[in-house]
């Protein structure tokens, strides 16, 4: 064991090693600012330039590049409400409104120290709890999977914004949008109009660049405003350092978010847009000021972004050990093991054990050379978005209709971004949940899925099992906590009074 | 009892619900039908009490949003007519992409836009071709991914 440590160290701390992951990093990183991309398309994209170089090489660029795109998606997401990939969609909630208020240096400095030492911790927790995460792994089946992806869903209500009526409705709208296109089960075609672009249904990265992106600059040119941010103040490394303390100010809401991200990681097919959600909605309902949750504060930026990088290290893990990808760019990780003549899976462990030290510590060394970079970088990135709407309103659309395109490749994905883009627009200008209706697009197809493969394998009461009961009490805890509270706060002291 | 800008948002919520309650019963097998007519009736129901609700309480209260003085200080007309003129130009700028492709139609938009606005020829003319060089060395070459040619040059 101890031997394998060392190659693994020895390979990673090499010259050579280290400028090939600075690169990696930087693409990654650049990567992950621009919208519609994202880590899942980078990776695609890369792996015919990788599969010729030996396996230790080719798996360590894929791994480092892709642990630090989420790092670059949470940058664009905080500066420009354009979340760079899915998975930061939860960050733009309060990231935004952070620096529309002139603090887009702290908020990024705050994301990308969440990000990597959310990133960093876990990958030595994934070393340390391989005999857990098997059980942990086995125990989930499709009945606990669709509870699973109920808690997430349920969580819709705690995004709903002012009004609850509207919050729910967006967030049903939501699902009812993940539901159009073709489904597999049946073999039906669902809400298509009749158009072949909607058999395959919508992207999410077609959605976020719609419904905040497009409509966020709508919005700010309706408005008259001159630049993204309404102050000019000048942001200093010191903003980005405040917001790196503010993770240690609030050092509980980012190991929250680690714990619910790595776990939501090492469980698969849940994806990393659940766990950043799940995490910033626990942040907001453990949180004494849950009202503020929205408006831009930092502890909205930590929890999902801590959650988000978290998630890696689980994932890698369940796709090494057992051979079940923890998410659809871990599909695409086996793949590549499979192309440098690695088979994921128990063996692995046993027979290559010095290759997964090398690509778990992998993610742990890119995340701190990510999280340097994007610190030091962080004062002058949010400097940009100052700069005035004339010129920044068409090198983003140009951005905005590029990821559309490139996303599937088609027009028609940028026709769909500026219908959601207009969507988008009024709801906001109707003071409609944006954020619920994006969680309920990510998660209702997933739940359908579940729940109709667990009423095929275990029948009608599918729902009756330990794990399923105690996840299902979880969120009823969750609706009815609030309602507890208020009752033995305000109405029993008052009777006990009377 | 008015129908204005909310309301009618909420009214096409509400028949958004309704054509997808009608479009699920049509499908053949309950495994299709089942999640998609129960969302469609939650989404049908929330919006109807919504409505009810705007048309209720008077929609003049109900549109007052977020309390931004600034924004309520810009006439409505104003507003529509500075969307009118972004809406315009975003479609405008998609219509290029579709006919001539990314790499004429971006920087021609890029450079008329800037000059719309009253820029100088040289910074317009620059940003232009910075914009077009990130976006085609990004992806053209960087992933390889190929940008759309445009349908007057082959492209589909």
């Amino acid at each position: 064991m101890l031997e394998a440590y060392g190659q693994a160290l020895s390979f990673l701390l090499s010259p050579m090693t280290l400028l090939l992951m600075l690169g990696a990093v930087i693409i990654g990183l650049i990567i992950g600012i621009i919208p519609g991309i994202g880590g899942l398309i980078g990776v695609a994209l890369f792996l015919p330039l990788v599969f010729r170089m030996p396996a230790e090489t080719a798996l360590t660029f894929l791994i480092t590049f892709h642990a630090v795109t989420m790092t670059g998606g949470s940058i664009s997401a905080i500066l420009v409400n354009v979340p760079g990939t899915g998975a930061n969609a939860a960050t733009l909630l309060d990231g935004f409104p952070m620096n529309q208020k002139g603090e887009g240096a702290r908020a990024v400095g705050a994301a990308v120290t969440a990000s990597t030492f959310g990133g960093l911790v876990p990958c030595f927790l994934a070393l340390a709890m391989i005999p857990l995460v098997y059980r942990l792994v086995i125990a989930f089946r499709s009945p606990e999977m669709a509870m699973l992806v109920l808690l997430g869903i349920s969580f819709i209500a705690v995004l709903t914004g002012r009004s609850k009526t509207r919050g729910l409705a967006s967030g049903t709208l939501g699902v009812l949008i993940s539901l159009i296109g073709f489904q597999n089960v049946t073999g039906t075609y669902r809400f298509t109009l009749g158009s072949e672009f909607l058999y395959s249904g919508l992207e999410i990265v077609a959605m976020a660049l719609g419904l905040f992106g497009l409509a966020e600059l709508f919005d700010v040119l309706m408005k008259g405003h001159t630049s993204i941010t309404s102050t000019t103040s000048k942001q200093s490394l010191a903003d980005a350092l405040q917001g790196a303390l503010d993770v240690w100010r609030h050092k509980w809401v980012w190991l929250q978010g680690t714990i619910i991200g790595y776990i939501i990681g090492v469980i698969p097919g849940v994806g990393a847009e659940t766990g950043t959600f799940v995490a910033y909605g626990q942040a907001k309902k453990t949180s004494k000021h849950p009202e503020l949750f929205g408006t831009g504060i930092v502890e909205g930026i930590i929890a999902p972004e801590s959650a988000n990088n978290a998630k890696e290290s689980g994932a890698l893990l369940t796709t090494m050990a057992f051979g079940i990808p923890g998410s659809a760019i871990f599909a695409l990780f086996m793949g590549a093991f499979l192309m440098v003549g690695v088979i994921p899976g128990p063996r692995m462990l046993v027979d290559h054990l010095p290759l997964a030290l090398i690509m778990i510590l992998g993610i742990a060394l890119a995340n701190l050379i990510g999280g340097i970079i994007s610190l030091l970088a962080a004062p002058y990135l949010a400097r940009a978005t100052s700069v005035h709407i004339d010129f920044l309103f068409p090198i983003i659309l140009c951005l905005i209709i590029t990821g559309g395109y490139i996303v599937r490749n088609t027009m028609m994905n940028v026709v769909a971004v500026i219908i959601l883009g207009l969507l988008g627009l009024l709801m906001k200008r109707y003071d409609f949940s944006r954020p619920a209706m994006l969680l309920g697009f990510v998660l209702g197809q997933l739940f359908e899925n579940y729940v109709l493969l667990s009423y095929q394998v275990s029948g009608p009461l599918f729902f009756v099992t330990p794990i399923s009961m105690a996840l299902f009490a979880f969120i009823v805890l969750l609706f009815v906590y609030p309602l507890l509270k208020k009752f033995f706060r305000h109405w029993l002291p008052r009777r006990v009074r009377a | 009892m008015r129908f204005e800008g909310r309301a009618y948002f909420i009214l096409f919520l509400v028949v958004v619900g309704l054509y997808c309650i009608i479009s699920s019963l049509a499908f053949a097998r309950v495994q299709a039908k089942a999640i998609p007519l129960a969302v469609a009736s939650l989404v049908f129901i929330l919006a109807t009490m919504e409505l009810v609700r705007v048309l209720r309480t008077g929609n003049q209260a109900a549109t007052r949003v977020k309390a931004e003085p600034k924004e309520d200080s810009i006439a409505l007309n104003t507003q529509l007519r500075r969307f009118g003129l972004a809406l315009a130009w975003v479609v405008g700028f998609s219509l290029g992409v579709y006919l001539v492709g990314f790499v004429i139609a971006m920087p021609v938009f890029v450079f008329s836009y800037l000059k719309s606005k009253g820029r100088g020829w040289l910074i317009s003319a620059v940003l232009a071709v910075l914009t077009i060089a990130l976006i085609y060395g990004m992806f053209q070459i960087g992933l390889r991914s190929s940008l759309y040619r445009g349908i007057l040059f082959g492209g589909r």
